[in-house]
């Protein structure tokens, strides 16, 4: 695991020498970058004003779905977002070649080569927005509401990254999977709605199958003491964790089920 | 013991049909119909030993690439088996790569924007290789390859032999027993070609490195590889040293006489084994006053190509 931290110093080392004359427009990119957030979230506010409550859930507790979210995809995103492009553009030049030449493990190394530490931004926009949906609700935050915030920080996190794994997957076989991605990342705005305003075979479907209730829902339900635990009982709440890392470590074999597929390209 | 062993090897790509992306019944019923498979390599075996220098050669798609990336863990063979350094190489990926330098003729891993240094740097930490040997292996490369006065320009503004002779030294530094080089010398001018052969030439001569090389070149071909690995449409043809490639498909001489006065030339060609040339000038004094005759005897360029074209 040190390699691999050493290993991803050096490349983001690289890349910072790579853009550093580029200054101008990564800035202007994480500018836009952050108010994208809040046009998204300035919609959602707006909905959610509209019609008062949803399933008795007020602006802020939506808020803080929300913000869940947004750390949720900083995770996977720091981790992925750069090895998604990475490795389609080598896969389909055939320079992802490269890698499997190289004394690393494949996954491990694209991760630590590609890492994407502009996420920082999501994640400080994320605490921000915690911090102003805690407060403004008045709720008591002591050490268990932390761990549990912690928790639910790692749980958003398996899933994003499990998410970008079945995005990237496909990829070694296909040479091109933008579908995928699309299908995967459009059912991740609904994990921004509590679940409990969806259809049954939805909730269920969110919790076990694509579990992107694992991302928001659940941890600030069980920090909140909310009491819409639906079909599941309140054992969904301990089974979280469980579920989030089994739908992970799915993705990881799901990745190096697609990896050993890969046919690289004639010359 | 050989350093790399192939037993019967055979590699099949699905090959993707075009309308892959389109849907519709029609299309889906044409599409089974026409899903080719390809057989790159059949039933393929040879024996390496270490510190032979292998010249491995075939026309376009006769299948060396596809070899060269199952010999080196890219990809898995569809059936038979591989070793390289008593590890199979696609089961054994990471440990494999330690032992082997590939270098791909038609593909760049050098970064772009920064100079040749940073490259290795970065290499230097993938192989973890210790300070010590790196510094004198990139200052023995420097020297050898020439590479001292473009050391610190970003790679984006080298020629191509400039950068080939990088992505040679990058495929190096960690010092590997086995070298697959997939044309590295493409589109490179005469004299740079020459270069990287003599380069070559003296890595496996000195420290016996196993070396297997391809090259539509025969000249890149005929003054390093003591053994040559001929194969087309995936099989095996020959396996052997150029001479006797040389005496299998015949070992034609060609002599070509001027005459005084005529402006056309004759050409003879000629089995030296069997005729003598003093035999052939003198029918061809006969013919009339001979100003100039030139004999050229067969190079392995000519035998392949006979090959080739069947
Ligand atoms: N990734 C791939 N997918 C499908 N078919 C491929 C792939 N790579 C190669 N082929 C096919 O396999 C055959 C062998 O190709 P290969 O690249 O091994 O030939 P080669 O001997 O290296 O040729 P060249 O001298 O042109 O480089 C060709 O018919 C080619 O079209
Ligand atoms: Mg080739």
């Amino acid at each position: 695991m040190r390699y691999y931290l050493h290993l991803g110093w050096v490349y983001w080392k690289m890349h910072l020498k790579k853009t550093w004359m580029f200054k101008s427009s990564f800035i202007i990119n994480r500018v836009v970058q952050i108010l994208n957030y809040f046009v998204d979230f300035a919609l959602i506010w707006i909905m959610v004003n509209a019609f008062q409550a949803l399933n008795g859930w007020n602006t802020y507790e939506v808020m803080l779905l929300y913000a869940m979210n947004v750390m949720g995809y900083a995770i996977g995103g720091f981790f992925l977002d750069r090895t998604i492009l990475t490795v389609r553009t080598d896969v389909q030049s055939g320079a992802f070649d490269d890698v499997l030449t190289k004394p690393v493990s494949p996954l491990p190394y694209l991760c630590f080569q590609n890492l994407n530490p502009n996420f920082i931004a999501h994640v400080t926009l994320s605490i921000a927005l915690l911090c102003i949906g805690f407060g403004s609700l008045g709720t008591y935050i002591g050490i268990v509401e932390i761990l549990k915030l912690l928790l639910g920080f790692v749980c958003g996190g398996l899933v994003y990254v499990g998410l970008f794994l079945f995005a990237i997957g496909p990829i070694f076989v296909f040479r091109k999977a933008d579908s995928m991605r699309r299908v995967l990342f459009f059912l991740r705005e609904q994990s921004m709605y509590p679940l409990s305003v969806f259809p049954l075979f939805i909730q269920i479907l969110m919790t076990v199958i694509l579990p992107y209730a694992m991302i928001g829902y659940f941890p600030v339900q069980s920090i909140l003491g909310k009491q819409d635990y639906l079909f599941f009982g309140r054992a969904v709440l301990y089974l979280a964790p469980v579920i989030s890392l089994a739908f992970c470590a799915i993705a990881v074999w799901f990745f190096h089920f697609c990896l050993r597929r890969y046919k690289s390209t004639g010359s | 013991m050989p350093i790399i062993s192939l037993k019967n090897v055979s590699k099949t790509y699905k090959a993707q049909s075009k309308g892959a992306d389109r849907d519709g019944k029609l299309v889906e019923r044409v599409k089974k119909k026409s899903s080719r498979l390809i057989e790159a390599v059949k039933n393929l075996s040879f024996d390496i030993k270490q510190g032979e220098f292998i010249g491995f050669i075939g026309e376009n798609g006769a299948g060396k690439s596809t070899t060269i990336k199952m010999m080196s863990g890219i990809l898995y063979p569809s059936s038979g088996e591989i070793t390289c350094c008593g590890l199979v190489p696609y089961k054994k990926r990471r440990e494999n790569a330690m032992n082997i330098g590939v270098v791909f003729g038609q593909r760049s891993r050098l970064v772009w924007e920064l100079p040749m240094s940073d490259t290795f740097a970065l290499y230097k930490e993938i192989y973890r290789i210790p300070a010590e040997r790196y510094e004198r292996n990139v200052k023995t490369f420097v020297e050898l390859l020439e590479m001292g006065e473009f050391f610190t320009t970003p790679i984006r503004q080298l020629s191509l032999g400039q950068r080939m002779r990088v992505e040679i030294a990058l495929s190096m530094l960690h010092d590997p027993p086995v070298l697959f080089l997939d044309e590295p010398t493409i589109g490179l001018d005469v004299v740079a070609k020459k270069n990287i052969r003599d380069f070559f030439r003296e890595r496996n001569g000195r420290d016996g490195t196993t070396i297997i090389l391809t090259s539509h070149d025969m000249k890149d071909l005929d003054t390093t590889a003591k053994r040559l690995i001929l194969i087309t449409k995936g099989e095996m043809l020959f396996d052997g040293s150029a001479a006797a490639l040389k005496s299998r498909y015949g070992d034609e001489s060609v002599a070509e006489f001027t005459f005084a006065g005529a402006p056309d030339k004759l050409s003879v060609a000629f089995d030296p084994a069997k005729r003598k040339l003093s035999d052939i000038i003198a029918e061809a004094g006969s013919r009339g006053e001979i100003e100039n005759v030139e004999v050229k005897s067969a190079d392995i360029e000519d035998i392949v190509r006979k090959i080739y074209n069947g």
